[in-house]
C-alpha cells in the first residue's frame, strides 16, 4: 500500500516537474521571440526596457517608442568628410552616455567607444574634443579607437559590446557585411546597448541586420531661414533626416527629410514638420521598407521622397 | 677539429675539439704549425657574433634555472666563454645542489655542448674552478663546501685569477705559480708591481670584495615557475599551466598588495630554445581571468618546438595595488567602471597595438590644434583627470569688436584636420569673410560666414627673437555655410595690410592664405 502510494506520488512529482520545465521553455522562447523582434508591436524586452528618448516626434514613429538600445543602427550621410552624419551620430552616442535611465552608464556618467581607421584622420580629420564636448562627450566619456582597417574596426566594436564598461559603440567603416552586421546586432541585444555604424551614404542600399538605417545631410540653420538672428553667438546644428529603414516599422511610418536640430545638449523636431509626411497610427503587419531612387537619379542621393516598397 | 681565426699576425687556432686536443693541439697556436702536427686537421672560421648569439641563447636557456644568468663573452685570455648563474635560494627547488648541477649539465650536454661546471661561494672561485680545477673524474662538477674555497684555490695556477697575460708572465717570472702562493705575501709591493687588479682579484674570488654580476635581463622577486615531469606539447597543456602559475603569482601580488603592470611568459623548450610572451597592462592587475585572456592571443604564435619543460611568469613591473575596497560614496559606480575598462583598453591595445586607444584630451590653448590632444588611453593620468582642469570657454571678438562668450556648442568643429587643407577661396573684400571656396575640386558657395574669431601665435609659448614679426602666423577663422547647410571652419593665416612700425623691419611678404581647418556637424 505504502508503496503504491508513493509510486502516486512520484507520479506527481513527475508531471509537477515536466510542467516546470516546459514552463521554462516556454518563456525561453517568449524571450528568444521578444530578442528577435518577432512580435512588433512595440513591445519591450526585458533588459532593454526603456529606449532612448530622440525627439516627440521621432520616438512616435520608431516602433519601440525610441531609438532601441540592444541594436545596430546606421548612419549614413554623403561621403566625403561627413560632418552631418558624424555629428548626428555623436549626438545620439552624447544621449546615450548622459541618459540617466540606462542602467549602463552609471548614472549618467557612462563611456563610449569611437571606433576608426588611423587614416581616416588625415582624410576626413580627426575627431576633435573640444567639438565632440559639445554632444556631451566629453574626454572622460569617450575613448577614441584608432585601427589599422575595417576589419580591426569591426572587432573593436565587438569586443566593446562584450565590456560591461561602455554605454555606446561606434564604428566608422567603408564597407558593412551582412554577416558582420549580424554579429553586431547579436551582440548589442545580448548587452542592450546601442551599436552605431557610421557609413557612406553610396552604401544607403546595402543589406543588413541593422534595426534602423538613418540618412543625415546638413540642413540650412536658422540663421538661413530667420536671418535676423544673424550674429547671434548660439550657433544650433541642424539636420535632416531620412529614416530610411527601420525594423519592425510599419509602411507608412516612414519619416522623409525630417529636420531636427541639435540645442542645449537634446535633440528637438524643428519646422518642416508640415513639409514632412508623418503618419504615427495603424501599426499594422510589421515590414523593412526601404527608399529606392526615382529613375534618373543618381541612386546615393535621391532629392526627392522616394518611393516606399 | 679546429676553429681558426685570424689575429697577431697569422691564422691561429681559437678552439679546439677534444679529439685534436688529445692530438697535442691547443689554442694561440698558428695554423701551419697546427697542420704540421696533425696533417689532415679540419678548421672552420671563427665567428664571434654567432659565437655571442650562442652564448646568450645558453643564458636564456640557463634561465629555468634562476633567473640571474649572465653570459660571459670569450676573453681575451681564451680560457672560454661561460654562463654566470646565481642559484641562491633555487637549489632547493632541484633537490640540492649537486642535483642542479647534475640536471643542468646532463640537459646542457644533451644539447650537444661541451661543457665544464663548478658552484662556490664567489663567482671568482666558481670562475677559477670551472676552467682550471681538477677533479677526480673529469667532466664531473666541482662543489666546493661553503667557506672552504680559499683551500680550494690553493693549488690552481695563477691564471684561474682572472688577470691579463702580462701579469700571468710576471708571476711566472717570480715564481708565484699557485694562487695560494699568493696567499701570505705582503699586499703592497704586489700592488706596486703588477697593479691593483690582481689584489682585487685575489680578494673577490676570495670574496674579501664583493663582485657584483649583473643579470642579462632585470631580475624581478615576482616569478614562478612550473616544471613538467614529462614534457608537454599541446597549447591546451600550457594554457592550464598558465592559469596554475598565474594563481600562484596572484596569492603572491596579494600578499604584497601589488597588482603588476607587465607579465612575461617564459617557455623553456626541450631543445634548449626559449619561447617568449609578454604582455602589458593600463592599470595594476592581479586578475587571474584578465591575464589569460591577454595571453589567450599570445599563446597561438607561440613555437613549442618538440615540447616544454619548464614555463616561467615574470612580473617586472609591479605597482602598488590596494585591495579592492568598497567605497560607500558615490563614486563607487565609477570606480567599477574605471575597474571593467581596463581589461578593455588592455585588450583592444593588444591586438591593435600600443597607442591605438586614446582619449581626446581638452588643454588651455587658443591654437585649435593644441586644445585638443589625444593621449593614450593607457597613460592613467586621464584617469585622474575626470572632467577638471577642463580648458576655459575662450572669448572672441565679433567684427564689430563686441566680445563674446563663444558657445559652447558648435563653435568648434567636430572633426580638425591634423593639417589644414590648402583651399583657395574668393572674397569680396581683402580682409573679409570668403563668398565661395574650392575644396577637393568642389566649389561650395558661401551662403553664411562669421567671424573673424582671430587667433595669433601664442608668444608666451616660443619667444620670437626680437625684431621677427609673426603677424603672417596669425589666424582670421570663419565659420561657413555652404548652400547645401554643410558647415566648415575656415581661416586665412596672414594679414593684409600690415601696420608698418617705424622701427620694424618691412613685414614678410608672404600673401595671406586660405585654410580648411575642419568640418562641423
Amino acid at each position: 500500500m505504502a508503496s503504491e502510494a508513493m509510486a502516486i506520488h512520484k507520479a506527481e512529482a513527475d508531471r509537477v516537474a515536466k510542467d516546470q520545465v516546459l514552463a521554462g521553455l516556454r518563456a525561453r522562447i517568449e524571450g528568444i521571440e521578444k530578442a528577435g523582434k518577432l512580435g512588433g508591436q512595440g513591445h519591450q524586452t526585458g533588459r532593454n526596457a526603456s529606449p532612448l528618448a530622440l525627439t516627440p516626434d521621432l520616438d512616435a514613429i520608431l516602433p519601440d517608442g525610441g531609438l532601441t538600445r540592444g541594436a545596430l543602427h546606421e548612419v549614413v550621410g554623403p561621403p566625403g568628410a561627413q560632418g552631418a552624419a558624424a555629428g548626428f551620430a555623436a549626438a545620439l552616442m552624447g544621449l546615450a552616455a548622459s541618459d540617466q535611465n540606462n542602467q549602463n552608464n552609471q548614472g549618467g556618467q557612462g563611456v563610449v567607444l569611437w571606433c576608426r581607421r588611423h587614416y581616416d584622420g588625415q582624410e576626413n580629420g580627426e575627431l576633435y574634443g573640444p567639438g565632440l564636448a559639445a554632444f556631451g562627450l566629453g574626454p572622460e566619456r569617450l575613448l577614441e579607437v584608432r585601427a589599422g582597417r575595417d576589419h580591426d574596426v569591426l572587432w573593436a566594436l565587438e569586443e566593446g559590446l562584450q565590456s560591461t564598461a561602455l554605454c555606446a559603440v561606434l564604428g566608422e567603416v567603408s564597407d558593412l557585411s551582412f554577416t558582420a552586421s549580424r554579429r553586431l546586432q547579436l551582440a548589442a541585444e545580448a548587452r542592450g546597448v546601442p551599436a552605431l555604424v557610421l557609413r557612406h551614404d553610396s552604401q544607403s542600399h546595402a543589406v543588413s541586420a541593422a534595426q534602423t538605417r538613418w540618412r543625415v545631410e546638413s540642413e540650412k540653420t536658422r540663421w538661413q531661414v530667420e536671418p535676423a538672428r544673424s550674429g547671434a553667438a548660439d550657433y544650433d546644428i541642424r539636420w535632416k533626416l531620412n529614416l530610411l529603414r527601420c525594423r519592425g516599422a510599419t509602411a507608412d511610418s516612414q519619416l522623409e527629410d525630417w529636420q531636427v536640430e541639435w540645442r542645449d545638449g537634446h535633440l528637438h523636431d524643428c519646422r518642416g514638420r508640415q513639409d514632412s509626411r508623418i503618419s504615427t497610427g495603424n501599426r499594422t503587419a510589421p515590414r523593412d521598407f526601404a527608399v529606392v531612387a526615382k529613375a534618373g537619379q543618381r541612386p546615393g542621393y535621391p532629392t526627392e521622397p522616394g518611393l516606399a516598397v | 677539429m679546429a676553429v681558426v681565426m685570424a689575429s697577431h699576425g697569422g691564422i691561429r687556432l681559437a678552439a679546439v675539439n677534444p679529439a685534436a686536443a688529445t692530438a697535442g693541439l691547443e689554442s694561440g697556436l698558428t695554423l701551419a704549425a697546427a697542420r704540421a702536427v696533425v696533417p689532415g686537421l679540419e678548421t672552420v672560421e671563427a665567428d664571434p657574433h654567432r659565437d655571442a648569439e650562442t652564448l646568450s641563447r645558453v643564458a636564456d636557456w640557463c634561465g629555468r634555472y634562476t633567473p640571474w644568468t649572465a653570459p660571459e663573452p670569450l676573453d681575451t685570455a681564451a680560457n672560454g666563454a661561460g654562463v654566470w648563474l646565481d642559484i641562491t635560494g633555487c637549489a632547493h627547488l632541484f633537490g640540492g645542489e649537486e642535483n642542479l648541477l647534475a640536471d643542468l649539465l646532463r640537459n646542457i650536454k644533451r644539447q650537444g655542448f661541451h661543457v665544464r661546471a663548478a658552484l662556490a661561494d664567489t663567482p671568482g672561485a666558481a670562475w677559477a674552478l670551472a676552467r682550471f680545477g681538477q677533479t677526480a673524474k673529469p667532466h664531473e662538477p666541482e662543489i666546493v663546501d661553503p667557506g672552504s674555497h680559499r683551500l680550494a684555490l690553493r693549488k690552481l695556477p695563477v691564471a684561474a685569477l682572472r688577470i691579463t697575460a702580462a701579469v700571468n708572465e710576471g708571476l711566472d717570472r717570480l715564481g708565484l705559480r699557485r694562487i695560494g702562493d699568493l696567499y701570505d705575501l705582503p699586499r703592497a709591493p704586489l700592488v706596486a708591481r703588477f697593479g691593483e687588479a690582481l689584489t682585487q682579484r685575489l680578494d673577490q674570488a676570495l670574496g674579501r670584495l664583493a663582485e657584483p654580476v649583473s643579470p642579462r635581463s632585470p631580475v624581478t622577486p615576482y616569478r614562478v615557475r612550473l616544471a613538467f615531469p614529462e614534457a608537454i606539447g599541446h597549447l591546451d597543456d600550457v594554457a592550464a599551466g598558465l592559469h596554475r602559475l598565474l594563481d600562484r603569482l596572484r596569492q603572491r601580488l596579494v600578499h604584497d598588495r601589488l597588482g603588476l603592470r607587465r607579465a612575461e611568459l617564459t617557455l623553456y623548450r626541450v631543445d634548449g630554445g626559449v619561447a617568449r610572451a609578454v604582455v602589458g597592462t593600463s592599470r595594476p592587475v592581479r586578475d587571474v581571468a584578465h591575464l589569460e585572456r591577454l595571453f589567450a592571443d599570445r599563446l597561438d604564435s607561440l613555437d613549442l618546438g618538440f615540447g616544454v619543460e619548464v614555463m616561467t611568469i615574470a612580473a617586472p613591473v609591479v605597482e602598488v595595488m590596494a585591495a579592492a575596497q568598497a567605497n560607500l560614496s558615490h563614486d563607487l559606480a565609477k570606480d567599477e567602471q574605471t575597474m571593467q575598462l581596463g581589461p578593455l583598453i588592455d585588450r583592444l591595445e593588444m591586438r591593435l597595438g600600443r597607442g591605438s586607444v586614446v582619449r581626446l584630451e581638452s588643454r588651455a590653448s587658443y591654437i585649435p590644434e593644441r586644445a585638443g590632444l589625444a593621449v593614450s588611453a593607457l597613460d592613467n593620468r586621464a584617469d585622474l583627470r575626470h572632467g577638471e582642469d577642463v580648458a576655459p570657454a575662450l572669448d572672441h571678438q565679433t567684427t564689430d569688436g563686441r566680445i563674446m562668450p563663444t558657445a559652447p556648442g558648435g563653435a568648434r568643429p567636430l572633426r580638425l584636420f591634423p593639417l589644414p587643407q590648402v583651399i583657395e577661396a574668393m572674397a569680396e573684400v581683402p580682409d573679409g569673410p570668403p563668398v565661395m571656396f574650392r575644396w577637393r575640386r568642389l566649389l561650395h558657395k558661401v551662403v553664411y560666414a562669421e567671424g573673424p574669431e582671430r587667433i595669433a601665435p601664442e608668444w608666451w609659448r616660443d619667444v620670437a627673437p626680437p625684431g621677427e614679426d609673426r603677424s603672417h602666423l596669425t589666424r582670421d577663422y570663419y565659420r561657413i555655410e555652404d548652400t547645401d547647410g554643410r558647415r566648415f571652419w575656415l581661416y586665412r593665416e596672414g594679414l593684409y595690410d600690415l601696420p608698418t612700425m617705424p622701427d620694424a623691419i618691412p613685414s614678410s611678404p608672404r600673401a595671406p592664405r586660405w585654410f580648411l581647418h575642419g568640418v562641423f556637424a
